[in-house]
């Protein structure tokens, strides 16, 4: 696989098939725990490694993999690492992964998983599905935080708890309930939609 | 057999692997998560008895309580004893963990006063209510309803109490502030129950 391959896969994730924002896939995390940076930042990571490591194995066994069994064999892959990173967060990040409660069990079915493992680990090279893992899992975890500091931002004046709008500012108390991430949303995926477009009539 | 040992090969030699992985990682994870709850529990305990917790610019919480976990002969009750720290002076309270069931699992924490007389605080330990509706039993509001006297059963009203033992219900989130009242009843009955029977001994 030559480099410049390598490089599209990486970013095609970033954006032109951004989880969340183009592809709309992994709508569950998105919208419920963007209401911080902190939990968006901490929610995208640990998709992006539980991401990165599905890839990998998957790929490293694709010959092996019986076809009526592969989804079987991916939800286990994906469980047993969604478990060690819950693990993980509990020991390290006890108060985080606190705030995230059922949503980091929830990976486990999150679908962005998943359509990488159809799409992207089950048909190629291990190098190639770790750079897509990895590519798609920041796509991921940029799309999430940039939801956060929008959300956290208005709802609640600051950015990773430091105030950043005076206290003049009302907060939007909207913006931190789940009816304000289905605006942001909204509006965040119109934006990159006439990004996208504009772009088009340039090329 | 052959056949199906051919298809099946996979998922069994991947199921050994990840198991053995997995049970290294809570091997390894046990302790650290084992203190982390205990430090909650001890924060949440010095919340609820004494009132208050102090955190230094780390977030370090500056504790002026230790716990001494109460042996009691009903092993499904959690108790435990708050003293001052360093064990000098009179003992702060007791802290009881109640468990019960609102839409999902919940946990609190009651503090109580020294003689079992008073219900001094209560904090949600764990729960996963609705955000917006049962979680709102998180509350500082609905909480402080239930620091009283802790010598009759609360009991679960859904108009502005007229008795001194009744808790108003959260509206539109009966079920949850039910469970919090049962909770509470249970657990405290358990613990002067059992605490009662112990110093008799």
């Amino acid at each position: 696989m030559s480099k410049s391959n390598l490089v599209s896969q990486f970013t095609n994730g970033l954006w032109a098939e951004n989880p969340s924002l183009v592809m709309l896939i992994g709508m569950c995390p998105t919208l419920a725990i963007t209401n911080s940076v902190a939990n968006a930042l901490t929610m995208g990571m640990a998709t992006m490694f539980v991401l990165v490591c599905s890839n990998l194995v998957i790929s490293l066994i694709r010959s092996q993999l019986q076809a009526h069994l592969r989804i079987l064999v991916y939800m286990l892959i994906v469980a047993t690492f969604v478990t060690v990173a819950d693990y993980m967060l509990q020991a390290y990040l006890f108060t985080m992964s606190q705030s995230l409660g059922p949503y980091v069990p929830l990976i486990i079915v999150n679908c962005v998983i998943l359509a990488r493992a159809e799409i992207c680990a089950a048909k190629k090279g291990p190098v190639t599905s770790f750079v897509d893992g990895l590519g798609v899992g920041l796509g991921f975890t940029f799309s999430l935080t940039l939801l956060g500091v929008i959300r956290e931002l208005f709802g609640s004046r600051s950015i990773l708890n430091y105030q950043i709008l005076p206290d003049s500012f009302e907060p939007w108390v909207v913006m931190v309930l789940p009816s304000g991430a289905f605006l942001t949303l909204g509006l965040v995926i119109g934006l990159v939609n006439y990004l996208r477009s504009r772009k088009r009539v340039e090329a | 057999m052959l056949n199906m040992l051919k298809q099946i090969w996979l998922v069994l030699v991947l199921s050994l692997i990840f198991g053995a992985a997995l049970a290294y990682t809570d091997q390894s994870t046990k302790q650290r998560i084992a203190e982390n709850r205990q430090q909650q529990i001890r924060e949440l305990a010095q919340m609820a008895t004494v009132g208050e917790l102090v955190r230094d610019e780390k977030g370090q919480a500056q504790f002026k309580i230790e716990l001494k976990k109460l042996e009691l002969s009903d092993k499904t009750l959690v108790a435990y004893e708050v003293l001052p720290i360093g064990g000098k002076g009179p003992r702060v309270g007791y802290a009881v963990i109640g468990e019960g069931i609102g839409w999902d699992r919940l946990l609190v924490l009651i503090g109580l006063s020294p003689d079992l007389s008073k219900i001094t605080g209560l904090e949600i330990l764990e729960s996963r209510e609705t955000p917006g509706l049962g979680e709102r039993i998180k509350g500082d509001e609905f909480r402080a309803q239930y620091r009283k006297s802790a010598q009759k059963p609360l009991e679960l009203v859904k108009s502005t109490p007229t008795e001194d033992h009744q808790v108003m219900a959260l509206t539109g989130a009966t079920i949850s502030s039910e469970a919090v009242t049962a909770m509470v009843n249970t657990a405290v009955g358990k613990v002067r129950k059992a605490i009662q029977s112990n110093n008799k001994n």
